[in-house]
């Protein structure tokens, strides 16, 4: 049995001459939540679109249960649930009549009930039309329908963008519910931390088409950390510290944001500066991918800050 | 079951057009059939006079009046089917959950081909033939009708098709506009008017075969190679 669900080697994509995707290494393991992180344009779309051979790699290469993105069959497609950004549907279709087109694709694996459970449980009527839908039932609707033919693997691109809080709750338990069934896989895209932290064992972070990070969430929250050196006298103006990301000066406070460095590697380099205290700061998971993700700021926001 | 679960999605899309084409062509078919009908009696009633257009009225078959509106109405048909079956998953952004299905990608292509001939076929086909079927009734029309009318209709209908598949070529065509969004429009265009020139049946149908087989390798060529 195939321990590696999904994986991607040097998966590189090129829009004109715009990289969007720099030699992405990716391997999701069997019946892992891998939450694939980002902030906007940060090539998770690309990278899903490569994954299901939607986009043509410029070089590198991905596969899906072992089967080749480029070449994905379509008994493999039928193993593979997928959820478009933006739950992009059919407008004209109703809800009863896009089950019925959907229902035809997978005519042996086909959940009629577990589909009538989730748009019970969402408050939804078969009646309806797609285009009469608010995004979230939209959202909801995109679920049920990638739930219901019992998917091996699950790709879900931003599945909660624009959604409000109470949606986003009720999507993600319709998620834990495939959970909690044994062996399914489930990739999905967020810039929402909250909802990676409720439902994902695994992240990987990727920035600007870098993977930046590829790892669990303990040892992810376990390795990004902020400290301050407080000096009595002047601030130095360089520091070598392993793993620094950003530093930023606040009168005698220097800010160092830093991965992956030891508690040894701070305390040596705070005496070799010779820094009067150093304090740790706590950071819950979004300030932690704030701090990871935020590119240098190159210029004051308001007039002000100048 | 899957490519008909796709044909009948195809055949839903193309019903509002169907009905819209069965609307305009048979109201103006019918008007032009039974106008001239009425024109003709009345012109042999007053028998031939100096002056009265009595060749137009009497001896001109009326059924050949309905060519260009068979040629305006077929392709009219082919770009908004053309249009609301490849363009409009474009601007929606629908192919992803088109494509990502258990079923090989050509046979998505083939669906909307079908359908698109089946709404072809169920309003201008049996439109045509009826326009045809009840005028061709012996003392209807001072003059006999020929066959090759019959097939004239048919050889515009097929014009139809041949926009449909040039337009649908230019709609999923992505890369630069004037090598490739434009040459679905361009061929076609080509195609068209080779078709008219023709003299006969025979050479416009091989035509549009020609034709035909060129935009629809192109199609399924740009559809299997590009980007969703």
């Amino acid at each position: 049995m195939q321990n590696i669900i999904i994986e991607t080697k040097q998966l590189t994509k090129y829009y004109g001459r715009t990289l969007a995707l720099d030699h992405l290494d990716l391997r999701v393991p069997r019946g892992c939540i891998y939450g694939f992180l980002g902030r906007n344009g940060s090539g998770k779309t690309t990278a899903i679109k490569l994954m299901l051979g939607l986009l043509k790699a410029t070089t590198g290469s991905a596969s899906v249960l072992g089967c080749d993105s480029q070449e994905l069959t379509p008994e493999t497609r039928g193993q593979i649930g997928y959820v478009t950004e933006g739950h992009r549907l059919y407008r004209w279709m109703r809800i009863g009549a896009l089950e019925k087109f959907q229902k035809a694709f997978f005519p042996d694996r086909w959940n009629s009930q577990l589909f009538d459970e989730m748009l019970e449980y969402f408050g939804l009527s078969k009646k309806k039309k797609i285009k009469s839908l608010s995004n979230g039932q939209r959202a909801q609707v995109s679920l049920a329908l990638t739930m219901a033919p019992d998917p091996d693997v699950m790709i879900m691109d931003d599945p909660t963008l624009g959604l409000d809080v109470v949606i986003r709750r009720q999507f993600l338990e319709g998620m834990i519910h495939l959970i909690q069934k044994k062996g399914k896989t489930i990739l999905f895209s967020s810039h929402i931390l909250g909802d990676v932290e409720r439902v994902a064992d695994r992240i990987a972070v990727i920035e600007q088409g870098v993977l930046r990070a590829d790892c669990t969430l303990d040892e992810f929250r376990r390795k990004i950390r902020k400290v301050h050196f407080i000096f009595e006298g002047d601030v130095p103006e360089t520091i070598d510290i392993p793993g620094l990301l950003h530093k930023r000066q606040n009168h005698s406070h220097l800010e160092l944001t830093l991965v992956g460095t030891t508690d040894e590697q701070i305390e040596q380099t705070a005496q070799a500066v010779g820094a009067k205290e150093c304090k740790r700061v706590e950071l819950n998971l979004e300030d932690q991918f704030i701090e990871f993700t935020a590119r240098e700021k190159s210029k004051p926001l308001f007039q002000w800050e100048a | 079951m899957k490519f008909a679960a796709l044909l009948k999605k195809e055949l839903r899309i193309c019903l509002p057009w169907l009905l819209l084409c069965i609307v305009v062509f048979g109201l103006f078919g019918t008007l032009t059939i039974k106008g001239r009908m009425l024109n003709q009696k009345h012109y042999l009633d007053q028998g031939y006079q100096d002056g009265h257009p009595y060749y137009n009225y009497v001896l001109n078959t009326p059924i050949y009046e309905t060519g260009p509106l068979i040629l305006m109405v077929a392709m009219a048909l082919g770009v908004l089917l053309a249009i609301v079956q490849f363009f409009l998953p474009e601007l929606f952004r629908t192919w992803a959950f088109t494509i990502h299905r258990s079923i090989r990608p050509h046979l998505i292509v083939w669906s909307k081909f079908s359908a698109a001939a089946i709404t072809f076929i169920a309003s201008m086909g049996i439109l045509w033939t009826l326009l045809y079927s009840y005028s061709a009734v012996p003392g209807r029309f001072y003059l006999p009708l020929f066959f090759r009318t019959y097939l004239e209709g048919w050889v515009y209908i097929l014009v139809g098709l041949i926009v449909y598949w040039g337009t649908a070529l230019s709609a999923i065509s992505t890369t630069h506009l004037y090598t490739t969004r434009l040459l679905g429009l361009a061929i076609a265009t080509g195609v068209i008017f080779l078709m008219l020139l023709q003299t006969s049946i025979t050479g416009a149908i091989t035509v549009a075969a020609i034709g035909a087989v060129l935009l629809i390798v192109q199609i399924f060529h740009t559809f299997l190679a590009r980007e969703f």
